[in-house]
């Protein structure tokens, strides 16, 4: 078993990740395409750090993880209180800051 | 074995992440990424990383993917139907994002001789690389200050989501 494959493999899920967030205009799916994304780097952190058995790089992608998480809140809140503000998640519809 | 395994990984992996960015309704594409998260937690086992197989279940799918799905369940979509799910320049989109990942795999192919990534020859024995205790090591050692500084951003996590979320007074 080679370990580039698991290289190709989180690049396409990279990729179907950065699609997700340009294509998409509900706001929560955006955010799961975030996920994704950070996913398919934590995978890359994990494939280097068993290529030379290091384990920083497991460290690194606890930090993702963290990081990861407060995004998550913080964009669900933000989800949130626009969804108050204007009764929808389309992003196409949140345009106060365009003129 | 082992190539099995990862190779009905992948494809998993691959299907739930087309399920997430393609289906029609929230819930679905929630449901979708907890597969994509299961997957990749078995492919970290594969990897020789327990702790973090057990971290990406704990946290990812036991509490970022219901955290959507709350969110989720309290909201209504009467109003979405098929023409208003994607955006216009979803062309563009999926062209640039192509040529993304042909850059990445070139840029890949072409690192292949200077990491020596595909051939085993500078693959160091992993018996016990991603237990609790190597990762522990490390983590409260070389790494505390980050450590700390991370949770001080989930304390600003914390305190963001609830000013954000909080609902305004009405005060005129």
């Amino acid at each position: 078993m080679s370990l580039y494959n698991f290289l190709y493999l989180s690049s396409i899920i990279f990729t179907l990740g950065v699609i997700g967030v340009l294509i998409r205009r509900n706001i929560l799916i955006v955010l799961m395409s975030l996920e994704l994304m950070l996913n398919a780097v934590n995978l890359n952190l994990i494939v280097f750090s068993r290529l030379w058995g290091n384990v920083v790089g497991q460290v690194f992608t606890i930090f993702v993880v963290t990081v990861a998480a407060a995004e998550a809140a913080v964009g669900l809140a933000i989800v949130v209180a626009i969804y108050r503000h204007k009764d929808t998640v389309n992003i196409d519809e949140v345009n106060i800051l365009k003129w | 074995m082992a190539e099995i395994i990862f190779w009905s990984l992948s494809v998993i992996a691959v299907i739930f992440a087309f399920m997430v960015i393609l289906s029609k309704s929230p819930v679905r594409s929630a449901i979708s990424l907890i597969g994509v998260l299961l997957a990749f937690a078995g492919l970290y086992l594969i990897l020789d990383s327990e702790f973090i197989a057990g971290i990406q279940i704990l946290i990812y799918i036991g509490g970022i993917t219901v955290l959507y799905m709350f969110v989720i369940s309290m909201m209504r979509f009467k109003k979405i139907n098929i023409e208003t799910q994607f955006t216009k320049q979803w062309l563009v989109a999926i062209v640039s994002a192509l040529a993304f990942l042909a850059e990445v795999v070139y840029f890949a192919l072409k690192g292949k001789e200077f990491f020596k990534v595909g051939n085993h020859s500078k693959l160091v024995t992993a018996n016990g690389l991603g237990t609790i205790e190597n990762v522990g090591k490390v983590l409260y050692g070389k790494y505390v200050l980050p450590f700390e500084i991370a949770t001080v951003l989930l304390l600003a996590a914390i305190i963001g989501t609830v000013l954000l979320a909080k609902r305004e007074k009405e005060k005129m």
